[in-house]
This record gives structure tokens, sequence and C-alpha cells, in this order.
């Protein structure tokens, strides 16, 4: 029944001659790649008994296993069952279609559409100019594993994939209510990646919704390889440092943000999943936070506001009280620190500068290292340059103490790019503190906090819940009060008005 | 997104501006003079000033309800009509301006004297503080309205904190008799905190971008002017149980002084450095405050597309101005208690209620006037 693409043979009929067209000019659009497979089928139901149609298919992208077992063995098995005449070519391809067993089958009427569900891994069935594309779509995707960056001691451990309809199914098996929405949509002029919108009908604030809609319609690349680019393209303050767009691997985060009326984005071939409106608070808070008693959360949330303000102010504010205001350092630990300093070659900032390098540097070999190679470079990095700086007489040991606080402080706040922006923000106003000392650090300070009480995330401004303030808000953002204190109500800035 | 309405502020909103607006220039400066002319009697002269803080609320509420939806120079041209409403609202906007001057020197003043270890140009810090105020200026009353509550909670519970600091070193029989003689000096004494609570009239100004009800708006303003009061009494009390009367009249700015002096041993002994970057940051956004106000009026007077031009502009002459007229802390002391008092503020506090003044007495009312 099924022959070789070399060994297809031309029939007389006009109906033959035109496919063949069709074939050539799929062939033509997809350059001839090695992959496409092109075989002849006969088709029943006809009264003369046979008609040639025509499987394509890229076997790169379509299981060839699914192909004979839900196409070709239930038109060779039930093809007696079936014995009409006079068929037209609409109600013909609706019989084919009955006797496929795949789930998706639609019709696709156009060369162009043709080439298209063929790259996006359909398999095709030709007869008569009219198409079927039939979805047996390969996965050859990694296994489902807890998330690398947001591993927790408590909780779900599974994690989204590269996959979008597995991730689909891993949200609806944390999520199983009607009211949850997906919206699809090709975007990117050449990958037309599949970017699917997903929201809870009855929460979701509709504003939010229809902006993010808005802002994806927008978007105008060539490829999206991964869901940062659409990030990139739709956050607001595009040059702001700080992510007005929050991401995660869990989708027992993302459930939950959708459930608070957040609008969560995803695409074809990565497994982060967008989540809009983001407030900064998101970024101080974990998924753990949930798995965990109440106040044990709500302490280690403080904790993490301390971390950051460390990690942010720690180097500056040892430049300026070391450098600019010497009286407002306690006797003992100025004697310290003097002693310490002794026969240093650099002045404190740059002793400061030149042991944030080296940290930034260490965190960069260690990421691009095989794992456990990466460990080992950051321990050696660490411990053995630290040292030998402090031994050479390069650094004194009270700068490495405080640029090992500030490290250790920056990996301990939850949001990646936050702590990234952190970090870049960090280097500016050391500079400040130099010069200018703790007046410059409060000036440079002020001015980042004007910012961010300027920057919103999809209209929902991003220092909520303390300015503007909001009590209700601050109930599992700032705080994480037991579970029958929250109200469904608890996350006002998301949702639409008359729920909040 | 168009949807979302910007630039709106709330009435807690209000409450947190009012407050700001008032309160870091009061807890600063005040107190010095207060407690040089009266002693220990300062807290019942600034108990009489709060009273007129409520009385402010009252009016700048009563002049909205007569203009609704108009800012406070808009009124000059509804009563007046264009040409001598120009006048009167181009004098009103020089005497505001003439309080950012002095704010200015404030915040230069404050940090300069706190951060005394670095010899950081007077001229440099006046830039930094236009900046600072330049850039909350042109972001908006909302972003003005958001420091505002980011600011306030901390710099309330580090001012509180340091006075529970002080307290093993505060000698209550400072404060008897506990009730002074109340007679015209008393009074009139009043006048110069009650001048720095008129500040509170600016807020008119904002008016229009609050989305509440009017009666919610006066509540939101008499709660300002409460809290404001509170925070300044009790700042006040804990100043004269720590220094006295006359030592307290003495120092610049008490409460500095104060954050200064305390000591728990060998490692908290500059709790100063706790205090400064709240006040320095408070005084920064009641900077911006006016000088909004001002680049607001401005664009009302001159009919500008934007204030931004109006704030760039200002903040530049206010830094001048601030330079060149004031060498000294002791300067500005002598401007505010002798120019500020007697006439600067009641001439703000003259011309903010002209308009209503004049369209209740002569029922000129025009153009949407109740």
């Amino acid at each position: 029944m099924i022959m070789k693409n070399n060994e297809e043979k031309e029939s007389g009929a006009n109906s033959n001659n035109r496919l063949s067209k069709e074939i050539e000019m799929i062939k033509h659009n997809l350059g001839n790649p090695p992959d496409l497979v092109v075989r002849k089928i006969s088709l029943p139901f006809q009264s003369n008994g046979k008609q040639n149609g025509w499987i394509i298919f890229l076997s790169s992208l379509t299981d060839q296993q699914r192909i004979a077992e839900e196409v070709i063995r239930p038109l060779t098995v039930l093809v007696h069952q079936f014995k009409t005449t006079n068929e037209t070519r609409q109600s013909y391809l609706l019989k084919i279609k009955e006797l496929i067993s795949t789930a998706q089958v639609e019709p696709v009427e156009n060369v162009d559409k043709m080439v298209l569900s063929l790259v996006e891994g359909y398999a095709l069935l030709i007869q008569n100019s009219q198409g079927l594309k039939i979805d047996l779509k390969k996965g050859s995707y990694r296994s489902i594993d807890e998330p690398a960056n947001e591993k927790a001691i408590r909780g779900p451990k599974d994690g989204f994939i590269e996959d979008l309809s597995t991730n689909i199914a891993l949200m609806r098996q944390h999520l199983r209510h009607p009211d949850f929405r997906i919206i699809q949509q090709p975007i990117g002029e050449k990958s037309q990646t599949n970017v699917a919108v997903f929201y809870v009908e009855k929460f979701v604030n509709k504003n939010v919704l229809q902006e993010v809609q808005n802002r994806l319609e927008e978007v105008k690349l060539d490829a999206v390889m991964d869901a940062a680019f659409i990030e990139e393209s739709i956050k607001d303050h595009k040059w702001s440092p700080f992510p007005t767009i929050e991401y995660t691997e869990r989708p027992d985060k993302t459930v939950a943000s959708l459930l608070e009326g957040r609008v969560a984005i995803m695409v074809e071939g990565s497994p982060s999943c967008l989540l809009a409106p983001t407030i900064f608070a998101h970024f101080i808070m974990a998924s753990e936070d949930q798995y965990i008693m109440s106040y044990a959360a709500t302490a280690i949330r403080f904790l993490r506001i301390f971390a950051l303000l460390i990690a942010f102010t720690l180097p500056s504010l040892f430049i300026a009280l070391t450098t600019i205001h010497h009286g407002m350092v306690p006797q003992f630990l100025a004697v310290t620190i003097a002693k310490a300093r002794i026969g240093m070659p650099f002045p404190i900032a740059v002793e400061v500068l030149l042991i944030e390098i080296l940290i930034e540097l260490v965190r960069e070999a260690g990421l691009r290292m095989p794992g456990p190679v990466g460990q080992s470079v950051t321990i050696v990095g660490t411990l053995v340059i630290g040292d030998a700086a402090v031994s050479a007489g390069i650094v004194s040991a009270p700068v490495v103490v405080i640029i090992a606080l500030t490290t250790l402080a920056s990996f301990a706040i939850p949001g990646y790019h936050t702590a990234l922006a952190i970090r870049l923000l960090r280097f500016p106003m050391m500079g400040v503190a130099a010069v200018l000392g703790l007046v410059g650090i409060t000036w440079y300070l002020m001015l980042i906090i004007i910012h961010l009480v300027s920057i919103r995330s999809f209209g929902v401004p991003y220092m909520k819940p303390i300015a503007p303030w909001s009590t209700k808000d601050t109930k599992d953002t700032i705080l994480r009060v037991p579970r029958w204190f929250l109200s469904r109500s608890s996350a006002s800035y998301a949702r639409p008005k008359k729920q909040s | 997104m168009n949807s979302h309405a910007y630039d709106q502020i709330d009435s807690k909103q209000v409450t947190a501006l009012i407050i700001m607006t008032i309160f870091p220039t009061v807890i600063l400066l005040n107190p010095s003079i207060l407690l040089r002319v009266n002693g220990k009697d300062a807290p019942w002269v600034l108990l009489l000033a709060i009273f007129s803080g409520f009385l402010f609320a009252r009016i700048s509420v009563v002049i909205y309800r007569k203009f609704p939806a108009q800012r406070q120079t808009q009124t000059f041209f509804i009563a007046f009509g264009r040409w001598v409403g120009s006048v009167f609202c181009f004098i009103y906007l020089l005497v505001t301006l003439s309080l950012l001057v002095l704010i200015f020197r404030e915040f230069a003043e404050l940090a300069s004297w706190a951060f005394s270890y670095s010899d950081i140009p007077v001229s440099i810090l006046l830039i930094m503080g236009g900046i600072l105020a330049f850039v909350m200026s042109v972001s908006g009353i909302e972003v003005m309205a958001r420091m505002c509550q980011l600011f306030l909670p901390v710099s309330i519970l580090v001012i509180l904190v340091i006075l529970i600091a002080a307290v093993p070193w505060m000698n209550w029989s400072f404060l008897s008799p506990p009730i002074p003689e109340i007679n015209q000096d008393l009074f009139l004494m009043a006048v110069h905190p009650a001048g720095f609570f008129s500040e509170g009239l600016l807020i008119g100004m904002f008016f229009p971008h609050v989305q509440a009800k009017i009666t919610e708006l006066s509540r939101a303003m008499v709660s300002g002017m409460v809290w404001t009061g509170g925070i300044c009494l009790i700042t006040l009390i804990g100043l004269v149980a720590f220094f006295g009367g006359k030592l307290g009249g003495d120092l610049t700015m008490p409460l500095l002084h104060l954050s200064k002096s305390i000591r728990y041993g060998t490692f908290i002994s500059h709790m100063q450095v706790l205090l400064v970057p709240f006040l320095v940051s408070s005084i920064s956004i009641k900077m911006a405050i006016v000088l909004h106000a001002i680049s607001l009026g401005f664009q009302d007077l001159l009919k500008l597309q934007s204030h931004r031009m109006a704030a760039l502009f200002f903040a530049i002459i206010s830094i001048a101005a601030a330079l060149m007229l004031f060498d000294n802390t002791a300067d500005l002391f002598h401007y505010l208690t002798k120019y500020g008092t007697y006439v600067l503020f009641p001439a703000f506090v003259t011309l903010t209620i002209l308009p209503y003044s004049f369209v209740t007495l002569f029922h000129r009312a025009r153009n949407g006037s109740a």
C-alpha cells in the first residue's frame, strides 16, 4: 500500500497531476530537506475502487510509528466497511477523518498552511488539493524534574519542561477548574513559536489580560527562542534594571499566581513561565514559604529583606564609614580595621572594588563550568585566592569579610533578576560613597527608590503593598499569615476592582 | 495602560503628604527657636500651634469646596479674572518660592552639619537636593505620595527609637511647672510654629488629583494635622526633658544633638547615623512637594504645556538663591525668626484665603465656582 518517495508513479489522472504540483511546491518551499518523507497511499471509497492520496511529514518531527498505527492501519483495515460512491471532495475527506484514530485532525487548504503544519510537526494527508493535518508530533523532551533554581525542601517537586502541552498538563493537574483558560497564538515571523496565555476567568483582572494580549500582538520578532524574548518585548519600563515580570519553572507557583488573578505566559520550547503583573515584594517570596509554618515564613521574608539591604549597601557603607566618616565607627572596630590595613597599597574603595570584581569573576566562572568543576572553581576562588590576597598584603581581611557577607546576602534573595539588578547598581553606589560618603549613599538610594515607586507592572504599582499602602495585600507578600487568615481577595493588586 | 488612571492619590496619601510637608522642618529647626524664646513652656506654645493646624486643614477643604477641581493657583483667576488674578497668583508663587529657598537651605545645612566629617561644599549638597526634588516633581504627585508612604513610618519609628533610647538621660523636672500662666505672650509666641503648620495649605494645590469624597479629604487633612502635631509635640517634650529649656534653645538642631549624645557602651554612640538619612530624605521629599506646587502654579500662570521645564527652572533658581542669600545656619535662623514668622507665613496664609474671601464677600463667583 505504501510506496517509497522515489518509487512514486504518476498516474494519468488530472487530480494526481495537480497533487504532484502541490508536493513539488511544498518541497520547493522547504528546500527539499532530507527528513521530508512523501509517500503515496491508496485511498478507498471511490466508485472506481481506488484513489491515490499522499502522506507527507518531516521524519525528525513526526512519529512514524504512530502514522503506521493511527493512520495507515485504520485506512487498511476499515477500508471494506466504507463502500460509498460519488462522494464530493468535502464529504470524502470527512469520511477519511472518521477513520483516523488520532484525536486532532483538521482540514488544511493552501500550500502555505500545509508547509507551516509540516514544520510544526503535523503529518499531512493530501488528496485532490484538499488536505488533512494530523497531530502526530514526536516528543523528545527531558523528564519532569524539580527546577534547579527553585528547589524547595517541602512541596511539589515537579517542574516545567520544554514541551508546552506537557506544561499545560502539569498545570491542569494542579488546577482542575473549568474557569482555567488558555489562549494560544504563534509569535515570531520565522519561528512561529506557540505562545500560550493562561488565566482563571473568574479571578483575572480583565484590564491586565487585555494589556497582555495587546502587547503580545505587538511583538515583532523573527524568532522566539525562550520566554525571555517575550519578557523583553512586553515588559514595562524597558530600560529599568528591575524586572517587572516574574518567571518561574514551578507549576504550583504558577497555579497559585493564577488563583491570585495574575496572568501566566508560556512559550513552546521554554520551561520558564512568565507571571504578570509583578510587584517588588514577589522577589522576596519563595514557593517554599507556602509549605512551612507561617511565622517561620514571615521571619524568613524579613531575613531576605535584611539580606537585600546588606547585598545592596554594605560595601558602600563600609567605604563611607572607613574613608570619610571615621568618627562614626566605634572605637575598637576602628582600631581593628586600622591594624588590618597597615601596609596596604590601595585605598579602601579600590580594595573593595578589587574583591568585588574577583567575586563576580568567580561567580561567573562557576556558572559556566560543568557542575563539579564549577563548585571546585568557586571554592578555590573564594578561599584560596581570597586568603592569598590577604597574605600577600594586597587586600585587608575586613574587606574580604565585608564582601563575603555581601555575596552571601545576595544569594539569599530568591529573585535572580532582582539580585542581578542589585549587583549592578551596587557598583555606582560604591563610587558615590567613596566621594560623598553617607550623603552620597542617601542621595543615591533616594534616586533608586524614586525609580522603584514610579514604575508599574501592567498598571500595578511596583512597590505595592507598601507604596501605595494596602494592608490586605501585606498578608501574603511581606508577611505570610496563616492560611485561614487569608481571604480570597488577598491579592487585590491583581484582581478586578469589584473583587478586591 | 489607558485603563488605569495615573497621577491620582487617595485620602491616605493626602495624610502622608501633609505630614511630610510639615514635620521635617518643624522637628528640625522649630524646637530651637521655640526653646530659645519660650523655654520649658515650649510644648504649650506648640500645642496652640497645632490647633491652628486644624484651622488650616479646615480652610483648605472649605476653599476646595468653593472651587471644586481647581488648584489653589487657579482660584485666583476665577476670583479676580485673568489679569488681576495673574498678579496675585504671581505674588503667591513668589512667596511659596521663598519657602522653597528656605527648605533648600535647611536641607543643605542638615546634610552639611550631620555629615560634618566630610567637607562637601554646600553648593554640591544643594545640587544633589535639587536633583532629587526635580526628579520627584517630574514623576508626579503620585510618586511623591508613595515616597511619603514609604519614608514616613520609618522616619517616625527612628525618631521614637531615639527618644526612647534617650529616656535614661531625661530629667522630667525640666518640664515643671506643668501648666504655665495663660498670657498674651503665649499666643503671640504660637505664631511662629503656626507658620510652619500653615505650609499644610500647600497640599490644596494637589486636591484635584485626590480620588476621594470631600468628607474623606477633610478627614485626611485633620488626621494629617493630628499626626504631625503628635510627633512634633512628643519630640519637643523629649527635647525639653533632655536638654532643659535654656540649653535646648542654644542648639541649632536639638534633635540631632540628642541623637549624637546618646551612648550605650562603646558601640552605640552615634545614633544620628540612623536619624540623619531619614531626615535628609524627608526634607528632600518636602522640597519636591513645594517645587511641584510651584511648577504646577507657573504652568497655570503661563499656560505651559508641561510643568517639567518650570520645575527645572525653579530648582535652579532655588539652589542659586539658597546659596547666595544665606552664609550659614545662623543666617537662616535669623531669616526664619525675623521674616518667616511675621512676613512670609502670614503673607502665604493671606494669599491662600484671598480668592475665597473675595468671592464670598463680593459674590463674584465665576467660571464654575460654587
